[in-house]
């Protein structure tokens, strides 16, 4: 799969972890605008499941610094694009939010890393109520 | 690794922008001061470690069980 190069996101320091992986492309998940993947370029096999958390906590406000943002080029947190990391434990259908560590992008510049914030509330292994989240956002449609 | 014995006070320079100092030493906790550039990431590595494994456990979810996630409702 050839990829545009204008879809590709670089991280500058890389995801923790996987440090080897600078290039990645953010794709849909069929049936789903909750959950995107994370795919690095270089190993489609490398891909994180992520999904915007303001989704399931409107109220999310992750302590980054001026600093951190500026090495994206990102003057205001408005500019920011949040996403943070999912996982999923295989059989017990058991989901959980990395809200400690979100993944930060810059969209115009296509620019992002990985930051840990100082929030002691927010953790790495947050439970998910996708289906609280979901039933309660039918109701909003309603 | 490069192991070095440092006392109290005393302190290591790697590269041209960082230091490390040792403040205190009591008992089996040392109380470390670090200098470094604000774009370096300082943590502490069982917090690096912790979430390099989550992401780690990431890559191991398969589309199949985000699907079966969404089945649910």
């Amino acid at each position: 799969m050839t990829i545009a190069s204008d879809k590709i996101i670089t991280f500058t320091n890389g995801i923790l972890g996987l440090e080897q992986y600078k290039k990645y492309v953010l794709l849909d998940h069929p049936g789903t605008d909750i959950v995107k993947w994370l795919e690095a370029v270089d190993e489609p096999e490398v891909a994180l499941p992520v999904t915007n958390p303001y989704h399931f906590f409107p109220n999310y406000t992750p302590n980054i610094s001026r600093e951190n943002l500026l090495q994206l080029h990102i003057k205001s947190p408005e500019e920011a694009l949040v996403l943070c990391v999912l996982t999923i434990r295989a059989r017990t259908k058991d989901i959980t939010i990395n809200l400690k560590a979100p993944i930060i992008i810059n969209p115009d510049l296509r620019l992002a890393d990985q930051f840990i914030v100082d929030n002691p509330e927010y953790n790495i292994r947050e439970p998910l109520q996708l289906k609280k989240a979901c039933s309660d956002r039918r109701c909003e449609s309603c | 690794m490069l192991v070095l014995t440092r006392k109290t006070g005393e302190g290591i320079v790697i590269g041209n922008d960082i230091i490390i100092k040792v403040f205190e030493i009591e008992g089996d906790r040392v109380k470390i001061g670090i200098e470094a550039p604000k774009a370096t990431k300082v943590l502490r590595l069982e917090l690096y470690e912790d979430i390099s494994q989550e992401n780690k456990k990431a890559i191991d979810v398969t589309r199949d069980a985000v699907d079966k996630l969404f089945e649910l409702f």
